[in-house]
């Protein structure tokens, strides 16, 4: 007898065995099924709510899916011979109740259990997103769900540049853009998607070439137009999370209505100067704390109190920074990870180095995000300038 | 500057705090970069964008696909390629102007004091102990101004070291050597969150760009951290440890260019 036939007889003493009959009735009653086959194994097909987790990390994953020692676990492999030597391993971890099922998957699939093709990371993804996938709060589900995402930053300039480009770094699988302005050389100050032999093209286009250059495997979608009352609900009903880095005051506005009327989150902010700050508007989020642009701010000041139409300075840094913390909320909803910046509004101050936290309110008299308010359509403001991002 | 240039940084020059002469500033200034990573990424872009005129870029590493999910400097046509390569090739088509030097080797401790006692302001976006040790090392000999940071999941950390102050902590006052490996794990044993180290990189190069400008308070003597699943940043207070083995007694040597400015 072959030293491994020898170990195969200990182990069939050791475990009990299921049919995938028993094992089905089981898995109704609380018990966890776990597939220990390889990715690609795994990828032609597995057992419908299976916990799936390869031989090579089950001793070091599966308390991250089955934390309770006392639940009863059912391994599968292909032919009942793998999951032998896993349900021992996870015996000896801990687990009291470990059976094997008899005959694998293959029995499972030929007595008509039910299964499914799990979507799953191919190698290329697994490795592109392997810093990701390391973390249990994103994980291959967080990663799936993310390429699954459509995110529409509107502004491809100071505040959309590094937010566009950790979102395609990140796997966001869609990407949405809405500016109507060209590449200007003034713009490269600070907005690293552009570059000096881009100036003149449709910035929507510049930022397609250098995200699809960072990320072949996502989705870009240029949309070269201004916001206006008769686009704007069509154009952001198609994403899960709205970035709002926008310079025009107006804009600001319409947007704001947009996100309350369909209920879509809306990471805004703003710089100007050597500071900066940063919110979440959505109201759904949180009906007591969750505001909107209007409780802040109910209409446009008249022109006689608009900010100057003047350019203002602005370090090339700070809408950096604000990008990068839009791209950070816009991914944590997008997982539901974490506690978005909604009711709180967060201001850095470049020169002294702080960060600092408001709380802002909800206004309970808002025409628009308020309880019961019916929804007053949109507006088509004039040109309010605003401080540029 | 000429008419490109003033188009090019006008919005820097419309700030009464860097006006034409801080620009100018810019432009003569220095910086070494260390790590064209998660860290590195950012920090580059941003200071190419605001044009610091010589940026000395050093790393030994090539561009892999598990690098892309952060690293935004670099691109998939990049893969294989030195890291130091695909970063000036970036740095230059945002600004064609500057110098971009690379190192495409891991600098030796004399290196390392070379090169720091040539430019302004030494930026650490390194990803292991060793090389963050040599780095400080090299700084304090030198008295040149280190940024610093690190990240790890969802938490990261900033600071700068005022090494051409005369009390200032270093990076050994602030985790001596033997607790250092426990404060903070590396991103490839642990993972990270790819827009974390973006928002590092983006603080490093503001503190750069105040030390080169001479404006605002840097974090001399505060250690500035973010948690990402609050996105609550809390700053803790450091000072010199006068038994530090890195930086006692205080620094004789003369400042390096930095001071002289
Ligand atoms: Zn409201
Ligand atoms: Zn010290």
């Amino acid at each position: 007898m072959k030293a491994k036939d020898r170990r195969l007889a200990e182990l069939r003493d050791a475990i009990p065995e299921v049919s995938p009959e028993e094992a089905l009735a089981l898995s109704h009653n609380g018990a966890a099924l776990l597939d220990v086959r390889d990715t690609d194994e795994v990828a032609q097909g597995s057992p419908v709510g299976a916990y799936r987790l390869g031989r090579g990390f089950l001793e070091l994953r599966i308390e991250d899916m089955v934390p309770d020692l006392d639940r009863t676990l059912l391994v599968m492999c292909a032919g009942g011979v793998r999951s032998l030597f896993a349900a021992e391993s996870l015996k000896r971890l801990g687990y009291k109740d470990v059976r094997s099922v008899g005959g694998g998957f293959s029995r499972w699939k030929n007595q008509g259990k039910p299964f499914e093709i799990p979507r799953i990371l191919d190698a290329e993804a697994r490795e592109r997103y392997s810093r990701h996938l390391l973390m249990p709060d994103v994980g291959e589900a967080g990663q799936l769900k993310l390429l699954d995402s459509k995110v529409l930053l509107i502004g491809a300039g100071g505040l959309g540049s590094p937010a566009a480009y950790y979102l395609a770094a990140a796997g966001v699988g869609t990407i949405g853009l809405v500016d109507h302005d060209v590449v200007d050389r003034s713009n490269l100050q600070r907005q690293i998607l552009h570059t000096d032999a881009r100036v003149g093209m449709p910035k929507v286009e510049s930022a397609r070439v250098a995200l699809e250059a960072l990320n072949p495997g996502i989705e870009v979608i240029g949309h070269r137009t201004h916001l206006d009352s008769t686009n704007v609900e069509e154009i952001l009903s198609g994403y899960d999370v709205i970035v709002d880095g926008t310079d025009n005051l107006a804009t600001r506005f319409l947007i704001n209505d947009a996100c309350v009327k369909l209920g879509k989150p809306n990471v805004h902010a703003a710089v100007y100067r050597f500071e900066g700050q940063i919110t979440v508007f959505w109201p759904t989020y949180d009906k007591q704390h969750g505001n909107c642009y209007r409780c802040m701010f109910p209409e446009p000041p008249p022109p006689e109190f608009a900010p100057s139409c003047a350019e203002a300075g602005v370090l090339g840094v700070m809408p950096g920074i604000f990008g990068l913390l839009q791209a950070i909320e816009a991914i944590k909803i997008l997982l539901d990870l974490g506690d978005p910046l909604v009711g709180r509004m967060l201001h850095y101050d470049a020169l002294s180095g702080r960060f600092t936290e408001l709380k802002v309110k909800k206004n309970p008299h808002c025409r628009y995000c308020s309880e019961g308010a019916v929804f007053p359509g949109y507006q088509d403001y004039a040109q309010v300038c605003a401080s540029n991002a | 500057m000429d008419d490109k240039q003033l188009e090019r940084y006008s919005r820097h020059i419309l700030l009464p705090e860097i006006d034409l002469a801080g620009q100018e500033k810019l432009l003569d200034s220095q910086v070494l970069l260390i790590g064209l990573g998660g860290l590195g990424s950012p920090a580059a872009l941003y200071l190419a964008s605001s044009g610091i005129g010589r940026i000395i870029v050093n790393d030994h590493d090539s561009v892999d696909l598990g690098n892309l999910q952060r690293q935004v400097i670099h691109t998939t046509l990049d893969l294989s390629r030195p890291k130091t390569e695909s970063a000036r090739d970036h740095l230059h088509a945002i600004n064609p102007g500057l110098d971009i030097d690379v190192i495409g080797h891991r600098l030796t401790a004399t290196e390392l004091a070379h090169y720091a006692s040539q430019v302004d302001v030494v930026i650490d976006a390194s990803d292991n102990f060793i090389t963050r040790y040599a780095i400080n090392h090299a700084c304090v000999a030198t008295r040149t101004p280190l940024v610093w940071g690190a990240a790890t999941r969802f938490d990261g950390q900033a600071t700068t070291f005022r090494n051409d102050y005369e009390e200032a902590p270093c990076l050994n006052c602030l985790y001596p050597n033997q607790h250092a490996q426990d404060a903070m794990g590396s991103c490839g044993d642990n993972g990270v969150f790819a827009p974390v180290t973006g928002i590092i990189g983006g603080i490093m190069a503001a503190e750069t760009l105040k030390l080169l400008l001479g404006v605002g308070i840097t974090l001399h003597g505060r250690l500035l951290r973010i948690d990402a699943t609050a996105l609550e940043w809390r700053q803790s207070l450091f000072t010199r440890d006068p038994l530090c083995e890195s930086c006692s007694p205080p620094r004789q040597a003369p400042p390096s260019r930095a001071d002289a400015k």
